[in-house]
């Protein structure tokens, strides 16, 4: 297992994404793409009525946060399925699929929000499935506001065949 | 029904969504991914070897959360924290069911939901969860 050996390195790799602005159009966009029926997500009136100083996010919205600093790349970098998998700890893998996700929800993200996505490697491991080899990378993501507000904390683990 | 009269056992009102190509086309387009399997019928079923093009699974986890918010809020409650991992892909077109049920109540009130998605007709479960609604 010389290969793991190598990736296991990755464990404890740290790293920011630029800083986010969110704006209202992208919780808009984010709650009707997933038919989000609360107004709170997309008008500002309900929004202010019901305490929020703007439109606030569905929680689930930080995944879209997660994507917009990941996913957004050239054309040229992504594989012929469309995806860009990011630099990824050297191991011999050519699918990902997702594993279990867990996300803790700490405090609401508003229209004017600025986010930093933190992301760090927690752990990278291997077992034998009936289809070879698996690999499993396990991901923190703490989404936190400017001023070092945690808004959610996301880990999940990705597997990769 | 209030925040005292919550026991182990209680059914969640379900929450029906039926994504179309719209909706794949939509929350591809909020998360900027370009993934084919969402929106190319012939790459996910001749390369990717899938029935048709897949919901993201993300997407049925936003259906999860709304479901679990709104019994949270009913309740005076908050979602604080959402399990999942996606079992079996659900294809475009079909309905996907939230069900859910109180699997626990902590002394402290707060409470444990055990969720998942159906697809139907079927149904065949497409995710699976646990969520913690908290009052405060």
């Amino acid at each position: 297992m010389t290969d793991l050996a190598e990736a296991s390195a990755w464990i404890g790799r740290q790293w920011d994404s630029e800083e986010i602005l969110v704006t209202r159009h992208d919780i808009r966009r984010f709650a009707y793409a997933t038919r989000a029926a609360n107004p709170v997500h997309v008008e500002v009136e309900a929004a202010r009525a019901a305490g929020y100083p703007d439109l606030v996010a569905p929680p689930m919205f930080c995944i879209a946060l997660r994507a917009l600093t990941t996913a957004i790349v050239p054309i040229d970098l992504m594989g012929a399925d469309g995806l860009y998998l990011g630099e990824l700890p050297p191991l011999p893998v050519k699918r990902a699929m997702a594993g279990e996700t867990t996300l803790h929800f700490h405090a609401d993200i508003v229209a004017g929000d600025a986010v930093v996505v933190r992301t760090s490697i927690e752990d990278i491991y291997s077992k034998s499935g009936r289809s070879g080899q698996l690999y499993f990378i396990v991901f923190e993501r703490r989404y936190e506001k400017r001023g070092g507000v945690t808004a959610s904390v996301e880990r999940s683990t990705s597997v990769f065949r | 029904m209030t925040r005292d009269e919550i026991q182990v056992g209680d059914q969640l009102e379900p929450l029906s969504r039926t994504p179309t190509e719209v909706d794949l086309f939509l929350y591809s387009a909020a998360l900027g991914t370009a993934h084919r399997i969402h929106y190319d019928r012939d790459f996910a079923r001749e390369v990717d070897g899938l029935p048709d093009l897949v919901v993201h699974g993300p997407l049925q986890s936003a259906y999860l959360s709304e479901f679990c918010s709104a019994w949270a809020a009913s309740v005076g409650g908050r979602l604080t924290r959402l399990q999942y991992r996606h079992v079996s892909a659900a294809t475009v077109g079909r309905t996907l069911v939230c069900r859910g049920e109180v699997a626990a109540v902590a002394e402290d009130g707060s409470v444990t939901l055990a969720v998942r998605v159906e697809t139907e007709p079927g149904p065949e479960t497409s995710t699976l969860g646990t969520a913690a609604i908290t009052f405060y």
